[in-house]
């Protein structure tokens, strides 16, 4: 054996003895013992006397304590996912639906889950009925939804990930009812009224429940694509309907169930219009009340602004693609981001008024022309919606006054480091 | 192996039984290793007590509440906690003088102590290496403390930091030819 290779033994074996032998590097045995008897009444308190429920995952991690840890996830959680995927086959769906409806994205009973859903699809594509499989699409869309949500409301460290997962799996849904949809219109159109219903009020409930999920989740849950998608595809279904129904003369539905079509179409776009615009007012007011010097919120605030949003309101181009960063007062921060949201709110108003005339067109029957301007005001209330979202984000940093409180490290975020 | 069957029994009893008792036991098996891993990287005895405390009342609310999210290993699970607490308090302690790019707080952290050797007088060898540890850079001073010093395997420290066991082992190998050659110069 070589010098070295006896000093580094040597070495090694000082530092494994450090812990026993050097006493200062040790806690004070009474403090080990205060401090258990301190922490056991705290974990007490919390510990609630409602049994937890039964998952999937606990008996994975039941498994998991007898298995070596490459063992267990190389050969026997694929083969736990095989046998409850069989499991769920072979049993009914009442149970197997049941026993993982908890199950969230990034979880092992979410595969089993999806299985279940998949053999449903399956199962109901056999059986042919197209409006059957439409509506058990959008059941899906909902689920995912509702699965973002609750990413969302239990705050794991991955939660944006896990919910772009199920969004990814939401637009996927919708997009399956769309056609889906569509083939009802073809070979069931005495089923169109009721799954178009259907469809319409899971739109706006997914809408309301993305909505929410982004109002927990901050700035780094993105909902907006997904929302639109939703949108989208419902309008797309409403329009092929009318232009079928006033394209060859031969109605599918009745005239007075195309006009409530449209008109729900509206009053949605007009629903989401006018949060949208309170969103931005509500923005626009915390703006305002923030104060410009405090204790917390420095006179002046180097900024790097990495908002692609920012890039249409010409008063700031300043900021766009800077990568050094810009010393600025706060005030004019304030006044920026308060213009870019004033801009939103009018262009809100200006969706509305495009619904009006949509309201107009439908009494008048023309209502082709009518989903044409829903869809206009759709896109330009989306559009706002981002303007929104954006500045929210920025309005965020400035008002609470934690610009310092940033990341440091996070060249993304708006407001990057503040220096008095 | 018994301990580590011991250790996942008691995780699972916590996680899905939400156990204080079970969790007493892990407090039993981790409080000193805890304890050595913040205080050599805060050298204060007070402070290196509160976040202790602070790591282990965090890790439960986490295991509790999120009884569905995997944890392969108490031990990785546990450090990681503290890494990031310690990082905190300097990260808390540089915005309250000044406001300091993370960098910088990387800087203190890996420096902490070294200034103050004072407190550890030199009371011979080990000592004298644990010194020297300090002065390192933090990268080498974590894989050589978590290695080394609390002997975990190669594969828990990568996940306590984040890396690939092959990355660790590197880190592990010249940490080691740094760790003597400073000894030598002494």
């Amino acid at each position: 054996m070589t010098e070295t290779a006896v000093m580094s033994d040597l070495l090694k074996t000082q530092l494994k003895t450090a812990k026993k032998q050097n006493d200062r590097l040790n806690p004070d045995q009474s403090w080990v013992a205060q401090n258990r008897a301190k922490l056991m009444s705290q974990i007490n308190n919390t510990v609630s006397k409602d049994k937890p429920r039964f998952r999937f995952d606990y008996v994975w991690q039941a498994i998991n304590i007898f298995v070596p840890g490459r063992l267990a996830y190389t050969v026997v959680r694929p083969m736990a996912v095989f046998v409850l995927v069989g499991a769920v086959a072979t049993s009914g769906w009442i149970a197997s639906v049941g026993a993982t409806q908890n199950c969230l994205p990034g979880e092992i009973c979410y595969g089993v889950k999806l299985a279940a859903e998949k053999t449903q699809e399956l199962v109901t594509s056999v059986a042919g009925a197209k409006g059957q499989q439409a509506q058990m699409h959008l059941e899906f869309a909902t689920r995912r939804a509702k699965e973002v949500k609750k990413v969302v409301e239990n705050k794991a460290v991955d939660a944006p990930q896990r919910a772009a997962e199920a969004m990814v799996k939401l637009e996927k849904s919708i997009q399956t009812a769309n056609e889906a949809i569509k083939a009802v219109v073809e070979e069931e159109p005495e089923k169109i009224v009721e799954v178009v219903k259907g469809m319409q009020e899971t739109a706006k409930d997914i809408n309301q429940t993305l909505t929410v999920a982004a109002e927990q989740g901050g700035s780094e849950v993105d909902v907006a694509g997904t929302k639109q998608a939703v949108k989208d595809s419902s309008l797309d279904i409403v329009k092929t309907i009318v232009q079928k129904n006033e394209g060859d003369g031969k109605n599918i539905i009745s005239d007075e169930d195309a006009k409530t079509m449209v008109q729900t179409q509206i009053d949605v776009a007009m629903q989401d219009t006018g949060d949208m615009k309170s969103r931005a007012e509500d923005a626009v007011k915390v703006l305002e009340a923030a104060p410009i010097t405090s204790n917390n919120l420095p006179s002046d605030v180097v900024v790097t602004v990495s908002s692609t949003i920012l890039i249409s309101n010409s008063s700031i181009q300043v900021f766009v693609n800077s990568t050094t960063p810009i010393i600025l007062p706060t005030s004019t921060i304030k006044n920026v981001l308060g213009d870019v949201n004033r801009q939103a709110i009018a262009q809100g108003q200006e969706s509305q008024k495009t619904l009006e005339e949509a309201k107009v067109l439908v009494d008048g029957n023309h209502l082709l022309e009518a989903m044409g301007k829903v869809k206009d005001a759709t896109q330009a209330a989306e559009e706002a919606e981002r303007t929104v979202v954006e500045v929210k984000k920025a309005v965020d940093a400035v008002s609470s006054g934690v610009l310092n409180s940033q990341p440091v490290s996070t060249t993304t975020a708006i407001i990057t480091e503040v220096k008095k | 192996m018994k301990d580590l069957i011991n250790e996942k029994l008691l995780l699972y009893k916590v996680r899905i039984k939400r156990d204080p008792e079970a969790y007493g036991l892990l407090y039993d098996l981790y409080v000193k290793k805890i304890y050595r891993f913040v205080f050599f990287k805060i050298s204060s005895r007070e402070e290196a007590e509160d976040l202790t405390s602070e790591v282990f009342l965090k890790a439960w609310n986490y295991l509790v509440e999120n009884s569905e999210q995997e944890i392969r290993s108490f031990a990785s699970f546990i450090y990681r906690i503290a890494r990031n607490l310690v990082v905190d308090f300097y990260r808390e302690k540089a915005r309250r003088s000044s406001e300091l790019p993370l960098e910088a707080v990387i800087e203190i952290v890996a420096a902490a102590g070294a200034g103050e050797e004072q407190r550890l007088e030199v009371d011979g060898e080990i000592d004298e290496i644990m010194k020297v540890l300090k002065k390192m850079k933090l990268e080498y001073q974590e894989a050589v403390l978590l290695h080394y010093i609390e002997e975990l395997s190669a594969g828990e420290v990568a996940r306590i930091l984040g890396k690939s066991q092959i990355s660790v082992r590197v880190t592990l190998h010249r940490a080691l030819k740094k760790l003597k050659e400073l000894l030598e110069k002494k």
